[in-house]
């Protein structure tokens, strides 16, 4: 294991579909560490995550990136995935006529090859997904069903989670991953997420509500607006926001912007 | 005659030429005088309507001209037969991929019949297995089948009947109890320029099964034009499933019709795979004259650079409560271009009729084109038909979400491009059939053109 940090994300400017959203990120998540991303409606959290996965038309225009010390701009998509990048996401897509346990199945082989590992037996495979479905109370009839398709919210979000535990990310990256849950699913959802925490692993858990953060308590907290990140802190700042909303947060970064100038 | 195919353009014009010299060396050599008489009225048709041109409703999409490309002189003899040359495909000759496809249809198979280069060969067909309630005739043209369909325009049935070297013939008794389950299996291995033609006529009595298995294979890039018309009635009650798999060489031109009656309560199933020549064109001519008959219809068509892929169905619903289903679906790749016309008539009379025509297509290359035209033409007011079509492309998003998820791009397009695929496979009942169809299908999904994304 090399002793650089997990992830190094410097100066990060970024473009979607030629538009700037991302003004000069900079972020560096150690091993064993869970760091939160807040910030209101379009301050760009989602694009920071799909920079992080690869997805085309999301553009690095300055700055780098640095996953286990390489630059993840020479990673493509899969290659990322497989290294132990996992991303949860807002909007899970739903596809029809791919079912969801071969699905798993491609997806799980697929990172054990990268590892240098055998393919698990079918098995074996089953054993492991049947396990993670219950401890998330994710009915097993849904592995049979289209990717997403017909899947509530919930459900969705679940199946994210199902995802993340079957790939065991060296990184992973939840955007979102608590909107549209009830208490017992978000419980349920939290309860996943911590199982996975280890000195190992890193996460960067997107949201805009401190509600998933009281049942995965992060060690540091980051407050995201137009794009760049406005503050940094403990878990305490997570109280602050949902007690005072971004006003706060917004207001000091104009202040220390013309301050500068 | 010599009008029409000055016009052509000169590959063409060689192409007619070399045909019409063949249709009249076979009229003169015809061993009855019925024959010769049936035969030169198919010349003279042939030579009076010449190559369809695209203003034909039939041919607007497909330039068969443009595709010749010189004289297609028929095999007047298959010579020597060699099924262990080389095969383009997965397998490693002709002889593994009829091997292949007799182990594909299973234990139950009860005849395996053989053409090479159009010809029938009893040395690689077997026999033996049939049960007495099937009648087969093999190595014989059944000149004497009657046309369902294309009327005046029928370039395909008069050039077929004028030129047509070999055939088959298989009769089910009425209520045969068991199952017959055939495989037939056209090879070519011509090493020249050429063209072959066979007719078949199938036959189910009353309450007759026939499952028929039809493979095409060829090799390497020797430019040929096949036909073959198979003549389909079915009794009572009887009940067909054909399926048919056409993996031909590169430059092989292969143009197929089923035609079929269907009395009362009589269910047809086709399905058709093309996934290897320049054109491989299919026709349905379907004509219900009992009631309560069905014919379901499904056609893959996978094409890469320079490839044709055209079906043509029509259902003719002539008296009340048929059903017909007809679902195309194709994967284009590169500049490949596919063609699907489909007609639903139903006359006055054939009240209750259920006609449904669904085309769809995905585009995987900048240059690939898909022509669909589902159309109804429908005289009375009680009848429940639908039809419709679409064209898209790959879903970038599902892409992105399963390359995200570390399946590589190559398998993650497969694995979509499978699940447009499905319910092909799906409507395929017979199990032997359906693994025929769908695992050619899925080999031809790992071709390197449909995987890779294009620059
Ligand atoms: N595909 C796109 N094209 C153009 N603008 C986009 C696109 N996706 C997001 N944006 C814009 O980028 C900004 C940030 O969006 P996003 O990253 O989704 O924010 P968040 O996830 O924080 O709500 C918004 O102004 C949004 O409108
Ligand atoms: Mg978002």
């Amino acid at each position: 294991m090399s002793s650089a940090p997990l992830l190094q994300i410097q100066n990060l400017h970024a473009e979607v579909d030629g538009k700037a959203i991302l003004r000069g990120v900079d972020l560096v998540l150690e091993r064993g560490q869970v760091h939160a991303i807040m910030g209101p409606n379009g301050s760009g959290k989602s694009t920071l995550a799909y920079i992080l996965a690869g997805k085309d038309g999301y553009d690095i225009t300055d700055g780098r990136i640095l996953f286990e010390g390489s630059d993840l701009a020479e990673m493509d998509v899969e290659t990322r995935a497989r290294a132990g990048l996992f991303l949860g996401f807002q909007y899970p897509v739903a596809i029809d006529g791919v079912a969801t346990i071969s699905f798993l199945k491609e997806a799980v082989n697929a990172r054990r090859a990268a590892a240098g590992k055998d393919k698990l037996d079918a098995v074996a495979f089953l054993k492991q997904v049947r396990a993670f479905a219950a401890q998330l109370s994710f009915d097993e009839s849904m592995l049979k069903r289209y990717i997403n398709l017909g899947f509530s919210g919930g459900e969705k979000k679940r199946a994210e989670i199902l995802q993340m535990l079957l790939l065991e990310p060296t990184l992973a990256v939840l955007d979102e991953t608590d909107s549209g849950l009830d208490v017992d699913a978000l419980k349920t959802v939290a309860t996943g997420i911590e199982s996975l925490r280890s000195p190992e692993r890193a996460m960067l858990l997107i949201t805009h509500y401190q509600r998933l953060l009281q049942h995965v308590r992060p060690d540091y907290v980051h407050i995201m607006a137009d794009g760049n990140i406005l503050h940094s802190g403990g878990p305490e700042l997570a109280q602050k926001v949902e007690d005072g909303g971004y006003a706060e947060f917004q207001q000091s970064a104009r202040t220390a912007q013309t301050a500068q100038a | 005659m010599s009008a029409q195919v000055s016009n052509l353009p000169q590959g063409a014009h060689q192409a007619v030429t070399s045909l019409m010299e063949a249709a009249k060396r076979i009229e003169a050599g015809a061993s009855t005088g019925e024959e010769t008489a049936l035969r030169r009225k198919a010349r003279e048709q042939f030579a009076a309507l010449g190559l369809p041109t695209r203003r034909l409703e039939a041919w607007r999409y497909t330039d068969l001209a443009g595709a010749l490309q010189g004289p297609l002189p028929p095999l007047s003899s298959s010579g020597d037969i060699q099924l262990n040359e080389p095969f383009k495909g997965a397998l490693g000759s002709l002889d593994e991929a009829l091997e292949n496809a007799r182990a594909q249809a299973g234990g139950e198979l009860s005849a395996s019949i053989v053409f090479v280069d159009g010809r029938f060969s009893a040395q690689h067909s077997r026999l033996d297995k049939l049960p007495k309630t099937v009648r087969l005739r093999a190595g014989y043209v059944p000149l004497a089948n009657e046309d369902v369909g294309d009327g005046d325009n029928d370039m395909l049935g008069s050039l077929n009947l004028s030129l047509a070297s070999d055939g088959f013939e298989i009769i089910v008794d009425p209520n045969a109890g068991a199952e017959a389950f055939i495989h037939l299996f056209f090879a070519s291995t011509h090493k020249e320029s050429c063209s072959m033609h066979s007719r078949a006529n199938v036959r189910l009595g009353k309450g007759a099964n026939l499952k028929l298995f039809e493979t095409h294979a060829g090799i390497g890039d020797v430019p040929c034009l096949q036909t073959h018309i198979t003549d389909v009635t079915l009794d009572e009650s009887a009940k067909l499933e054909h399926a048919c798999v056409e993996d031909n060489g590169t430059q092989h031109i292969s143009l197929a019709r089923l035609k079929a009656r269907l009395k009362q309560e009589a269910q047809l199933s086709c399905a058709a795979l093309g996934v290897g020549g320049k054109l491989v064109r299919r026709e349905y001519n379907v004509l219900f004259e009992g009631g309560g008959a069905t014919a379901k219809l499904s056609a893959l068509s996978l094409a890469n650079a320079g490839e044709t892929r055209d079906i043509n169905a029509k259902l003719h619903h002539k008296v009340p409560d048929c059903i017909s289903d007809t679902l195309v679906k194709s994967v284009l790749t590169d500049d490949a271009r596919g063609v699907f016309q489909g007609l639903v008539r139903v006359e006055p009379g054939a009240t209750q009729s259920n006609g449904q025509q669904t085309s769809k297509a995905l585009l995987l290359g900048r240059g690939a084109s898909m022509n669909a035209k589902p159309e109804l033409e429908i005289f009375n007011d009680d009848v429940e038909c639908a039809h419709g079509s679409a064209v898209g492309e790959l879903d970038q998003e599902a892409l992105f979400y399963l390359r995200a998820r570390g399946i590589s791009e190559g398998n993650a397009r497969q694995l979509l491009i499978n699940a447009f695929l499905n319910d092909v496979f799906e409507r395929i009942e017979d199990d032997a059939l359906q693994l025929a169809v769908e695992s050619r299908a899925l080999n031809w999904l790992e071709d390197a053109s449909v995987r890779a994304r294009e620059a």
